[in-house]
């Protein structure tokens, strides 16, 4: 599969504050990626800078393989974007600011701009100041969707949005999108929203990628390990890919990524009474990674 | 680039943009709209009041139309920053310089259509537009700027600014703060800086192109600042514009202060004719092509010196003519020359002026005089090295054979409000040429304290001849330097009195009237026998005076009516021997010369042949009166018997 976006070596600081650092990841065509990170970790910052929202201090940029720059406009009709906290003219119905976005993009599709009013009940004679937030991000989707997008970024799109219209919009629209071959960045802190279309999981911490794979991989390699020793627990061991570790009496618990048998053989020579060995959610795994 | 513009403009988002921005705009054009409605009203309910109608006029086109324009550019992207739209119009496929171009002339035809309907306005309120173009300046600008271009020209400036930094707060109040202060600032800079360099080169920019200049700094600036910079965090794209808008300053000044210096020597001088003076029945002038004189008993034109001269002034006396020339481009590489007045026998008296042990070396030369017998020759010189304000000035004089330079430093400091160096000009050879008189000017403040001073250059002292010195701006001198005049305001009585000095006597007669309140322009006769000036009781009541020396007498005087630009567009001579006048006026772009005869009764009244603006300045000839063609740099001669016109010099 090829790359529709690339990202090497973004900096970005705000004053002293280093958001991003180094910061390198590819995104290939058709996939569903979940972006997670904690409140501050720089995934706003990131998504805005793929949108020429805010420029990067260093680093490059690619989108199809042709380098992109902060004043280039071109690749954006091809990006449906949905920011966490939309902004539109309040002044306007949602009839003229679709009419007004469908200016900027060639591609605009009438039809299914009507298909999703409808869809989301919408009134397209409803002035933008009488919506609800919720209501507004029906709107900013139907704006991102209509734009035929072949690269969808959703910067947390859905904790505003009321559980039916979550619901539809995760399990129906994204999937419909992804089946279409749309590649989709998915930027959120609600993780278990994910769990069920993430395709590859990224996790921003500390301004740069500690995790980035295929998301069965990482739910395969990731895994709860829980020992019981007859007296006390070994002094130290030494393994590779521990990500957390707790320890109470003749108790130990730890998550390990990745994990295979090799690991599991190693564990096994410490003689412990019983070695548990169980999968994690995706919340678990993202706590494990960042905690 | 003007193609990129262009194609953007035929986007569809343009039109999408463009409406988005008069719907959002609509108010203030509704505002604008309304209050040009009460001007109107105000104006055509109050036929008999002139004043307030035209100071209701100067409000709307000095105050109240800048402020919309100020509102409208203010309005550009403040209100996108207060609701974070920025981010949504920054992520749409659009290059952001579009935006701004297309927000920038959305808003520019806003402010147009509103300019517009004032000047529709205008054209069909009746007498508005009579009284914008009579609104002028209190001094000097005329020349400058029209009231109205003014107007126009703050308009955009303004609204340019305010566009160019409305992305720097979320109060719009401090957008129109700031741009009021920045705007006039720089501009006030940059209109003195080039005002200095006026000391050395014979044309400033002016403000026509000083805020095109400032106004270009801003937007490059801006566009720049909205294509590179960080719009999440202020302190950056502040910094971000400042630099950047402190880089194109600096730019637009070298710019501005080469094509000063350029037009100084090259474009300007093209169309300069920089002096032009009667001496003996003849007229003397000079261009950048050289020195000429018209000898109106052949109607001819002669070159008498035929180099290229830069910035050339010239001053007669004794059968001599001595002027000046820029060698090069540096302000020490000042020539001085003396000839004939036939252009026979021509001889540089200054020659190498900026040499490390000439006594003229690091002087900027000016205010060069002859004596009246041709003899002797002064100038002034500021040190270039301490030009600035607090400099005074060296006075050099030198025989013209060119022997016996010497030179002394003019130190005023000691007399009451010049603590700080003045302006200072030779005005006059005084005593049969063993004395000066110079006028000392403060560069600010009131007028009232300048003073007329007589120097002797032999023992190097001086005694004030005359203080309160009102005017007018050029003391008036007869031609062979026998008389000086000018008004003093009498420390008793609120009137102004007007002086005669003899210079070679230094006897002084005055003249008081009651309507010298506010004088006007001098003549002298060119037998130095009379004056013409012309008086203003309050603004409506001028009185052309004309007093005889030899009778000691107002031997005439007449009321004049005409309209209130009168007395500040109009220029006279003496023709016909000194029997009559010739008066050079403008009114609506139109010219015409007016001969009074010696009753000072209209005799006729002559067309000018070309488009005029600017004050008429007329010389007479006998029977012959000469004018200037500004705009073009010609010189016309017209036969005022015959009312025949030609012209005698073009470029």
């Amino acid at each position: 599969m090829s790359e529709i976006l690339k990202m090497q070596n973004l900096n970005k600081r705000f004053g002293r504050k280093i958001v991003l650092k180094n910061f390198s990841m590819a995104l290939e065509e058709g996939k569903v990626y979940g972006l997670l990170g904690k409140n501050g970790e720089g995934k706003t910052t990131l998504i805005r800078m793929i949108m020429g929202v805010i420029p990067a201090d260093s680093g490059e940029m690619f989108y199809k393989d042709k380098k992109i720059n902060f004043n280039d406009s071109s690749y954006k009709k091809q990006i449906g974007y949905i920011p966490e906290d939309p902004f539109f003219f309040s002044w306007m119905t949602i009839k003229e600011l679709l009419d007004f976005n469908s200016s900027f993009y060639p591609s605009w599709n009438f039809r299914k701009a009507m298909d999703y009013s409808e869809r989301f009940s919408l009134d397209k004679k409803t002035k933008i100041k009488h919506l609800s937030r919720g209501m507004k991000l029906k709107l900013g989707l139907i704006a991102a969707l209509a734009s035929e997008p072949q690269l969808l970024i959703l910067d947390d799109p859905t904790s505003g949005l009321d559980v039916p219209t979550r619901q539809d919009f995760l399990k129906d629209i994204v999937r419909e999108l992804s089946d279409a071959g749309t590649t989709i960045l998915f930027s959120t802190h609600l993780v278990h929203e994910l769990e069920r279309i993430v395709e590859h999981l990224s996790i921003l911490h500390g301004g740069h990628l500690i995790l980035d794979d295929d998301y069965e991989r990482v739910k395969d390699l990731t895994r709860r390990v829980r020992m019981t020793f007859e007296d006390s627990l070994p002094e130290q061991i030494e393994m590779g890919g521990i990500l957390s570790e707790l320890k109470k009496g003749n108790r130990m618990e730890m998550v390990i990524y990745p994990w295979d048998v090799e690991k599991e053989r190693k564990l096994n020579m410490f003689s412990p009474l019983r070695l548990e060995v169980e999968p994690l959610s995706l919340e678990e795994i993202f706590v494990s990674f960042v905690s | 680039m003007s193609l990129k513009i262009e194609r953007a403009l035929e986007e569809p988002m343009f039109g999408k943009l463009f409406l988005k921005e008069w719907r959002e705009k609509i108010n203030i054009f509704i505002f604008a709209l309304i209050a040009i409605l009460l001007f109107l009203l105000v104006f055509l309910t109050n036929s008999n009041e002139r004043e307030l109608r035209e100071l209701s006029a100067s409000a709307m086109i000095l105050i109240f139309l800048p402020f919309v324009a100020l509102l409208l550019g203010s309005s550009g992207f403040y209100a996108e920053f207060r609701d974070d739209a920025w981010a949504y119009l920054f992520s749409r496929p659009v290059k952001k310089w579009k935006i701004w171009i297309i927000k920038y002339f959305s808003l520019l035809a806003i402010l147009f259509s509103i300019l517009l309907i004032f000047v529709l306005a205008m054209q069909i309120t009746p007498g508005l537009k009579e009284i914008v173009r009579s609104l002028t300046f209190p001094t000097g600008f005329e020349r400058d700027i029209s009231f109205f271009t003014l107007g126009l020209l703050l308009n955009l400036f303004f609204f340019t600014i305010a566009f160019s930094i409305s992305f720097m707060s979320e109060k719009q109040f401090i957008i129109i703060f700031a741009s009021i202060l920045i705007g006039l600032g720089l501009t006030f800079v940059l209109y003195e800086h080039l005002y200095f360099l006026q000391l050395f080169y014979p044309y400033r920019l002016g403000l026509k192109g000083i805020f095109p200049f400032v106004a270009l700094s801003f937007i490059s600036a801006s566009i720049l600042t909205f294509m590179k910079s960080d719009f999440s965090q202020m302190r950056k794209k502040i910094s971000f514009f400042s630099k950047l808008g402190a880089l194109f300053l600096i730019i637009s000044i070298g710019l501005s202060t080469a094509w000063t210096m350029a037009s100084g020597s090259f474009i300007g001088s093209r169309e300069v004719i920089y002096n032009l003076h009667t001496f003996e029945g003849d007229a003397y002038f000079s261009t950048y092509k050289g020195i000429f004189r018209y000898l109106p008993s052949v109607d001819k034109v002669e070159k008498i010196e035929k180099s290229k001269l830069t910035f050339p002034l010239i001053s007669i006396g004794g059968g001599k003519i001595l002027f000046s020339n820029y060698k090069g481009w540096r302000e020490d590489t000042q020539e001085l020359w003396v000839m004939n007045t036939d252009g026979s026998q021509g001889k540089c008296l200054i020659c190498n002026s900026h040499k490390k042990d000439s006594l003229l070396n690091n002087f900027h030369l000016y205010s060069f005089l002859i004596s009246p017998d041709g003899k002797k020759v002064a100038f002034l010189g500021l040190p270039l090295k301490k030009i600035a304000r607090s400099s005074w000035p060296n006075l050099f004089w030198m025989n013209s054979d060119g022997t016996g330079l010497r030179s002394m430093p003019l130190d005023f400091s000691k007399i009451n409000n010049f603590r700080y160096a003045a302006w200072t000009e030779i005005v006059a050879w005084a005593e049969f040429g063993n004395n000066l008189v110079i006028l000392l000017r403060p560069r600010s403040g009131s007028t009232a304290f300048t003073k007329i001073l007589m120097f002797s250059p032999e023992n190097e002292t001086y005694k004030i001849l005359a203080e309160n010195i009102t005017g007018p701006w050029r003391l008036p001198v007869s031609e062979g330097q026998d008389f000086l005049a000018f008004f003093y305001r009498s420390e008793s009585e609120e009137k102004k009195i007007l002086t005669l000095l003899n210079l070679k006597s230094l006897e002084k007669k005055e003249i008081s009237r009651d309507d010298l309140i506010k004088p006007g322009k001098i003549k002298w006769s060119k037998n130095g026998e009379k004056i013409v000036f012309l008086s203003e009781k309050n603004k409506s009541e001028f009185h052309l005076v004309v007093y005889s020396l030899s009778r000691q007498k107002i031997i005439n005087t007449k009321e004049l009516n005409q309209d209130k630009s009168f007395p500040f567009i109009t220029r006279m001579d003496w023709v016909f021997n000194d029997q009559k006048l010739a008066l050079g006026s403008v009114t609506s772009g139109k010219g015409y010369l007016k001969v009074l005869d010696k009753d000072l009764n209209e005799e006729k009244r002559i067309d000018i042949p070309f488009p005029a603006k600017y004050p008429l300045d007329v010389w007479g000839l006998n029977n012959i009166a000469l004018i200037i063609d500004y705009d073009k740099g010609e010189l016309w001669r017209v036969n005022l018997e015959t009312e025949e016109w030609r012209k005698i010099y073009e470029n």
